[in-house]
């Protein structure tokens, strides 16, 4: 029963972050880095929101804002460093950080430990989803 | 708070599509002007060549980011000279039109799904928590 109310949590973030990562890869169908940077912007920053509802058991409107504007920026640095293979690209900047707050909108209002864990589950997957378009 | 920080998120995300849509369109020189003689070619690639390979133009010292089409329209000591506004390039005197990326006319399409998304979960959770 509990199980099935934590699914019922995540569902519409999941949903809809299933449906942005379907639109993406029909939409660039020639190139699937698009749809990884978007999912690992999202997974990433699920996780971590995911473990803040773990260990505080609740994310307030600023920390979810914050945690967004964070991830934004530790997405453009990692494109700017470990990333850069040839320039650092605005656009591939744009899908992550577009995919974070795809993330941050998922988890707003949304609250409980095990709401987190469920959270943090889905933004591994999505995350090593993302990781698997990027490079596949 | 939460319904101002929904809408901050909701901000974020569409200036993010439009900077998108804007890094898109200057690669292909829309909104961009240019003047000057090719100096050099530069193709350099990325995790994946030649999908998602850069080409850089070097115009006497200004170096310009530009969509593949672009770069293949061009050789080195070229003259090309385009005003912000036009949808020409000039190569060497001779017209050459420009046209919208695949990225871009797909973006076009993808953005905005995207931002619904982000505007539908915000009132998902506002809904589950009447």
């Amino acid at each position: 029963m509990r199980a099935a109310g934590l699914l019922l949590a995540v569902a519409p973030t999941a949903g809809a972050t299933a449906v942005a990562g379907a639109t993406y890869l029909a939409a660039y169908d020639h190139r699937s880095d698009y749809a990884g940077h978007m999912l690992a912007g999202c997974g990433g920053t699920l996780l971590v929101l995911g473990l803040l509802l773990v260990v505080v058991g609740r994310a307030p409107a600023p920390a979810v804002v914050g945690v967004l504007v964070a991830a934004i920026a530790a997405g453009a640095a990692v494109e700017a460093t470990i990333f850069r293979i040839a320039i650092f690209d605005p656009v591939d900047f744009a899908h992550q950080s577009l995919g974070a707050c795809l993330a941050a909108a998922g988890v707003l209002g949304r609250g409980g430990r095990g709401a987190g864990a469920a959270f943090a589950l889905l933004g591994a997957v999505v995350l090593a989803a993302g990781f698997h378009y990027a490079f596949a | 708070m939460r319904s101002r920080s929904g809408v901050a998120i909701v901000a974020v995300a569409a200036t993010l599509a439009a900077l998108g849509l804007a890094a898109m369109a200057a690669r292909g020189l829309y909104g961009v002007a240019v003047a000057g003689v090719v100096t050099r070619i530069e193709v350099r690639h990325e995790k994946r060549p030649p999908v998602d390979d850069v080409h850089l133009l070097h115009l006497d010292g200004r170096v310009v980011h530009v969509d593949g089409r672009v770069a293949d329209a061009v050789r080195v000591g070229d003259r090309v000279e385009k005003g912000v506004l036009e949808t020409r390039l000039r190569v060497e005197g001779e017209a050459v039109p420009l046209a919208p990326s695949v990225d871009l006319r797909r973006s076009l399409v993808a953005l905005p799904v995207l931002l619904a998304l982000v505007v539908a979960l915000l009132f998902a959770a506002r809904l589950a928590r009447r």
